[in-house]
């Protein structure tokens, strides 16, 4: 099934992820990132994107892979990324979420 | 072989915010949908399992998401095996030594890399803002025999393709690095085996090329990239005879050659007519000699 974008879900993403970046203003590359994206979060808050966008053409995917924003935890870059990410991709299809309830329940097996 | 040069400081000049951020970059490797069929084998539930020790507090959608990202950047779907071995990151000289990132390889496939007469940062598909005239090379190692994932790298481009990378090197993903040790400086080296050109070319003195032809069994590519990287930060210091004294350490400390690997030599150095290959790549024409046993 196609994926569309959710407005309501991704202008929330786009405003959480914003204010993650705001938290590092001394951080050259969380405000690189920042910088990157102002566009696309501004589309998003105002609800002017309808199309998705695949996960590689939205910035920041390389440094998100190498890990450049894994120091930065609390509030975490990478979360308010990804989630900015998936909600511009139109949410998550039917085999990602599999994946993920997997690695929940195995996640919940491996406690005590 | 040709490659493609550094970007030039035109388009870095032009592009400077989108180079720094690395926000066109792309990698054209496997799709996606294949990344998650992996996800779902026996080796992509470990390749997760490793991202998300790695991180621990990350919520699981960034963790699948990380994975997905490093997987498409292969060519191919990776491989594991357990490594035992060491491996090496690349990062561009007086640049920062990730410890969080998956990108690693090992050291013979830099060898590999220069021995291609390619460019590091276009066997490698790096981004422009990691490229570099110099390198430098960190090694990390297993805390314990652990699983690695290996594919060859994706061709790249950025800026739209203005810029654009081969790719094809062997990367070994690591999705946990604190399986590993932290990073270990090996040694800086330059891009391309440059520094063999201007040998060959008569940068240094002629004795000193009369004198490779003595270099031993044991000079493989390794030794020889060593000394000519050291070789070049003598010389940029201005320290000329530093600089062939390096290279005459290598040749005494290799002076025992058999007598098939001085004539290969020898004929290698004596046949100026075969021009690329021999400026470019000197040193590993030597190593294949010492493989080139009857």
């Amino acid at each position: 099934m196609a994926q569309t974008i959710n407005p309501v879900k991704l202008k929330a993403a786009a405003e959480h992820l914003e204010w993650v970046l705001q938290q590092y203003p001394e951080s050259e590359e969380v405000q690189s990132l920042h910088c990157a994206l102002a566009t696309l979060i501004e589309d998003a808050k105002a609800k002017r994107l309808s199309d998705p966008i695949a996960s590689n053409h939205i910035p920041g995917a390389y440094n998100f892979g190498e890990g450049v924003y894994a120091p930065y935890q609390n509030p975490s870059v990478d979360d308010a990324y990804t989630k900015f990410r998936i909600e511009m991709r139109g949410g998550l299809n039917e085999q990602e979420k599999r994946i993920i309830a997997r690695m929940a329940a195995s996640a919940s097996d491996a406690k005590p | 072989m040709s490659t493609p040069t550094l970007t030039p400081d035109a388009i870095r000049n032009k592009y400077s915010s989108e180079i720094a951020t690395g926000e066109s970059f792309m990698t054209h490797g496997v799709s996606k949908r294949s990344a998650l069929d992996y996800l779902e084998t026996p080796e992509g539930k470990i390749y997760l399992n490793h991202v998300r020790n790695a991180s621990p507090n990350a919520k699981l959608e960034t963790v699948f998401d990380r994975a997905v990202e490093q997987i498409t950047s292969g060519l191919e779907l990776p491989h594991m095996e357990v490594a035992s071995d060491p491996l090496v990151k690349l990062t561009r000289l007086n640049g920062e030594i990730s410890p969080y990132s998956a990108y690693l390889t090992k050291e013979s496939e830099i060898n590999e890399a220069l021995a291609s007469g390619r460019s590091l940062h276009d066997y490698f598909g790096l981004p422009a803002k990691s490229e570099a005239a110099r390198y430098r090379l960190d090694e990390i190692r297993p805390l314990a025999p652990t699983e690695v994932f290996i594919s060859h790298v994706a061709p790249t481009t950025e800026l739209g393709g203005l810029i654009t990378r081969s790719g094809g090197g062997e990367q070994y993903l690591v999705p946990n690095r604190k399986l590993f040790t932290s990073p270990v400086h090996l040694r800086d080296i330059d891009n391309t085996l440059n520094v063999a050109a201007e040998l060959e070319s008569g940068s240094l003195s002629s004795n000193l090329i009369r004198g490779a032809s003595a270099l031993g069994t044991a000079a493989v590519a390794y030794d020889a990239t060593t000394t000519a990287s050291r070789a070049a930060d003598l010389r940029e210091h201005g320290n000329r005879v530093g600089a062939e004294s390096e290279i005459m350490h290598l040749i005494s400390a290799r002076w025992v050659a058999p007598s098939w690997v001085r004539k290969c030599w020898v004929r290698q150095a004596s046949s100026p007519g075969r021009s690329t290959c021999w400026r470019q790549a000197w040193v590993v024409r030597l190593a294949a000699c010492t493989h080139a046993r009857p």
